[in-house]
């Protein structure tokens, strides 16, 4: 056929007509009186991936960041242990203790606790003679005691004059960016944090104050006839942090279709307790407020009509009210927002920030997580042109 | 098709651009179709089509209606490839070359012996390959140079597209003139 064959097909379709589709004109029409709508490319690939891997880094940062022990507060609890370990050692050879496995599976302080409170029921409930065997023993046990009391004191009498005379001075921070949606350039967002990462916590965010002190009396019965020789008395004090809570106004400014500059205020409260757990006694309250000041630029990775996800990056300066010291932070966060309506949306924000040191001995949550997870819940309002 | 309807199209007019669909609708869903099978994608690719025959007439320069028609098909055609492009990867079959050969032995069939109609829906059911490659250069007028560039395929596969088409074709010519027998 070659090229006579090309001619005859074409002559043969030449002008041939068939039936359009049901209902193009409707929908042409309809496309032609809808607001003019930028033609929206699907998110590239690469776009995809970044913010799946992105969601899956956070995900899998808070699934595996515990928060109660992040190595920040090993010299305390290093020291504590150590000392304590060594204390148990003495006393299960002194007394033959054998630790039961449910012992051995306890914290350390708490098992402490429990051999001192067993030393002083033992002490308290039986006759100490004047045997000559327990003597030397007791005053040989009193020397190391009070060596090792003179060495806890050395280390950790400053750290309590810290923890009790200052107050904290960090503060955190996660204001987070914000991103828009058509209407206007401008979006109001209000947001909180912190309260939901402080139900999953354990209260055991502390650092260890070991508080050891001798306390000597001479015990007297109605009878006389025993006497109470020293008894030591050792205390750990657990400093705990709560997760700081934090309240935010953020004021955002669309710089283009995908990225906006956003700033705002935030108000930040941390709260950090003093407290002796075989006594269940709370020692002292730490209350710190924080104003800080974001600024930070978002970048929208993908939307669709009613979700958009976004990354964003900020830094922020935090001013300790209480006290002298002056937070600076930055922080990386992936973000997602569900609009209801185009003027109206409710937005999450899974962060990772670090907290730079203040130089102070304020001791509270961020001193001991500087690196920390947040999750900030709020609401987004898109002003109108 | 005057150059005072495409005025009225300009000034959004929407019986013009009524008139204007209802002329060439029938024209222009034929060439779609000849690329584009299913209904449902052929809907999209016209409506995509008209809408930029809309917005874009006001920047055209009426050179005469066949010059305004070609214009317009070029549109759906370019709107087809760029839709068979990104949703549907066309795939370059080879259906034996052997046996295509064997057919081609057996002489030309007679193409003017079928109803548009059958012709159409003959080549609508060759594979995209070479359904598209006969569109180009059958009936759009490309060489396998323009073709290659457009598809991004290189010219030998177009030739040899082109040429398996053809035996293709005959065959399904030639099954359907014996089933009239």
């Amino acid at each position: 056929m070659k090229e006579n064959w090309v001619k005859k097909m074409r002559q043969k379709l030449e002008g041939h007509q068939m039936a359009p589709p049901p209902g193009l004109w409707e929908s042409i029409m309809q496309q032609m009186e809808a607001p003019s709508k930028p033609v929206r490319k699907p998110a590239a690939i690469w776009l995809r991936y970044l913010a799946a891997a992105m969601a899956l880094l956070i995900v899998g940062f808070f699934a595996v960041y515990d928060s109660s022990n992040d190595g920040s507060d090993t010299n305390d609890s290093f020291l504590a242990e150590k000392v304590i370990k060594e204390e148990l050692s003495a006393e299960n050879e002194k007394y033959d203790i054998q630790l039961l496995p449910e012992e051995k599976a306890l914290p350390k302080p708490l098992i402490a606790a429990r051999n001192e409170l067993d030393n002083i029921e033992e002490s308290s409930s039986e006759p100490v003679t004047e045997d000559a065997s327990m003597v030397p023993h007791q005053q040989t046990r009193t020397q190391d005691e009070q060596q090792m009391v003179t060495q806890h004191e050395q280390q950790t009498m400053p750290q309590r004059e810290q923890q009790v005379s200052e107050p904290a001075n960090h503060y955190p921070s996660a204001t987070k960016a914000s991103r828009k949606r058509a209407v206007g350039k401008w979006s109001l967002g209000v947001n909180t944090s912190g309260g939901l990462l402080a139900l999953g916590q354990p209260v055991n965010n502390y650092s260890n104050v070991y508080i050891s002190y001798m306390t000597a009396f001479q015990g007297t019965t109605d009878n006389s006839a025993y006497s109470r020789s020293i008894i030591r008395s050792e205390r750990v004090s657990l400093m705990t942090h709560h997760p700081p809570v934090r309240l935010a106004l953020s004021l955002d400014y669309q710089l283009n279709r995908n990225v906006a500059l956003f700033s705002g205020i935030n108000y930040s409260f941390f709260h950090s307790e003093y407290v002796i757990p075989q006594e269940n006694l709370v020692l002292n309250n730490q209350r710190l407020n924080y104003l800080g000041l974001p600024l930070g630029l978002s970048w929208k990775l993908w939307s669709t009509t009613h979700l958009s996800f976004y990354l964003s990056g900020e830094t922020m300066i935090e001013k300790c009210l209480n006290r002298e010291p002056w937070q600076w932070s930055v922080q990386a966060s992936a973000g997602v927002e569900y609009a209801f309506t185009r003027h109206l949306g409710i937005y999450l924000n899974p962060s990772l920030g670090y907290y730079f040191d203040d130089g102070s001995s304020l001791k509270h949550y961020y001193k001991e997580h500087p690196l920390s997870p947040s999750i900030e819940l709020g609401i987004r309002l898109h002003l109108a042109r | 098709m005057s150059e005072q309807l495409i005025e009225r199209i300009r000034n959004k007019d929407q019986l013009a651009m009524n008139q204007l669909y209802r002329e060439y609708i029938g024209l222009l869903s034929s060439v779609c179709y000849r690329y584009v099978p299913m209904e449902d994608d052929v809907k999209d690719i016209l409506q995509n089509s008209f809408i930029k025959i809309f917005t874009s007439i006001s920047a055209l320069e009426y050179r005469g209606e066949d010059a305004f028609r070609n214009w317009m098909v070029r549109v759906v055609v370019n709107e087809a490839l760029l839709f068979l492009k990104n949703r549907k990867k066309l795939q370059y079959t080879d259906v034996g070359t052997a046996t295509l050969q064997q057919i081609a032995d057996e002489g030309e069939p007679e193409i003017e012996r079928l109803s548009s109609a059958e012709l159409h829906q003959l080549i609508s059911e060759l594979p995209d390959g070479y359904r598209t490659v006969v569109n180009l250069y059958v009936f759009e007028g490309y060489s396998h140079k323009e073709i290659a560039k457009l598809l991004n395929i290189t010219e030998s596969t177009s030739a040899s597209q082109l040429f398996n088409a053809k035996r293709l074709l005959e065959k399904k010519i030639r099954k359907m003139l014996e089933g009239r027998k």
